[in-house]
């Protein structure tokens, strides 16, 4: 808690993730927004923490953003302050995604087309997002330091056969049970 | 039991939904269309729905649960799929704050990212197969032009998404 000032009030944590959940698309650039909310407008944490927090957000289940709000909600304001901060984040789209499901009739050819087209660009957005993720196989926990060749190439492959195993229709539950050991071997004990 | 049902499928996946509800996709499909909660076309029309409005994408399930029972299923899908993350990160936070290894929760993650990354692939793959139906070329056409325009282009996420969907358009009408 080196660098930080005082911690938000309530109010103005609800209102950064009100902002953020009404004005933010694109995944990757709604975790700048919180830096910025956070570290860098206002101090509530410093940087060395933020991005400790991020890892932990980044490791857990859930979506990144959520589990950045979440964690920060409770570092910052409380349990109370965290889950409304979540409602706050998350109900503006949600509501907005339900009520444009009520208004557009899904059903006519000509609505069909747009919308198959947004759905192929959505999954090149998730491939891009997937390709700038791709250099982070090569880290090691030391910045400084790139992996070996080796435990790269071990990482590819299990990249791959989680990908192969999903697609020829194994159960999530089986492929993770599998691969989440045998991702932690591969980090602690090789 | 509808209900409970619907919940359940939420709550289960969020509680393995790594990095965005993303990781999960083919397996919330297939559990859907198991119980004839959505057709596929439904559920890829809900991704859309989820991916153009603000905040994070989890915003297609509360479509899935209107669509399966209305305001109620809407609740049930929002509950069930943002309790188990932000119940989880309560308790990451009551953990670990009092005693942080910096070192070892970068590890953790650093190892938990292939297997974020193969599903993710896999639900990139899978969507796209259920997108195509039957036009494979569109669909390709499509994603290839999308492309082009992310990289070569300024060009932020929503509009990416509408150049998309005037691509697919222009192509039915040509062909």
């Amino acid at each position: 808690m080196s660098a930080s000032r005082a911690g938000p009030s309530l109010s103005e944590w609800l209102r950064v993730n009100l902002a953020i959940g009404t004005l933010s698309f694109g995944s990757a650039s709604r975790i700048v927004l919180y830096e910025d909310a956070v570290v860098r407008e206002r101090s509530w944490l410093s940087n060395d923490e933020f991005s400790e927090v991020l890892t932990v957000a980044q490791l857990l289940p859930g979506p990144n953003l959520v589990n950045l709000s979440a964690y920060l909600g409770y570092r910052l304001v409380g349990p109370v302050g965290s889950v409304l901060g979540i409602l706050c984040l998350c109900l503006p789209g949600a509501v907005l995604a339900v009520a444009l499901s009520g208004v557009l009739a899904v059903d006519r050819p000509w609505v069909q087309a747009p919308l198959r087209g947004m759905a192929v660009a959505g999954i090149v957005l998730l491939l891009l997002f997937l390709w700038r993720r791709l250099p982070g196989l090569g880290s090691t926990a030391d910045p400084a330091t790139p992996a070996s060749t080796r435990v790269r190439v071990a990482r590819g492959v299990l990249m791959a056969a989680v990908a192969a195993a999903i697609l020829s229709g194994a159960s999530l539950f089986a492929v993770l049970g599998v691969a989440v050991p045998t991702a932690l071997v591969l980090e602690f004990v090789l | 039991m509808r209900l409970l049902a619907l919940f359940w499928i939420f709550f289960r996946l969020g509680l393995v939904s790594f990095g965005s509800v993303f990781a999960v996709l083919p397996e919330l499909q297939r559990a859907l269309v198991e119980q004839g909660f959505i057709t596929p076309e439904g559920f890829v029309q809900a991704f859309v729905l989820g991916q153009v409005v603000p905040g994070p994408n989890m915003a297609m399930c509360s479509v899935i649960g209107w669509h399966v029972a209305g305001p109620a299923g809407a609740v049930v899908a929002f509950v069930g799929i943002y309790s188990g993350p932000v119940a989880i990160m309560g308790a990451a936070y009551a953990v670990y704050h009092r005693s942080r290894n910096v070192i070892w929760v970068r590890r953790l993650e650093l190892a938990v990212r292939p297997v974020v990354l193969g599903l993710l692939s896999a639900s990139a793959a899978s969507l796209m197969w259920t997108t195509a139906g039957t036009q494979h070329l569109l669909a390709l056409a499509v994603a290839v032009v999308v492309g082009v325009l992310a990289l070569k282009t300024r060009l932020g996420p929503l509009s990416l998404l509408f150049a998309g969907g005037l691509a697919w358009s222009a192509g039915q009408l040509l062909g």
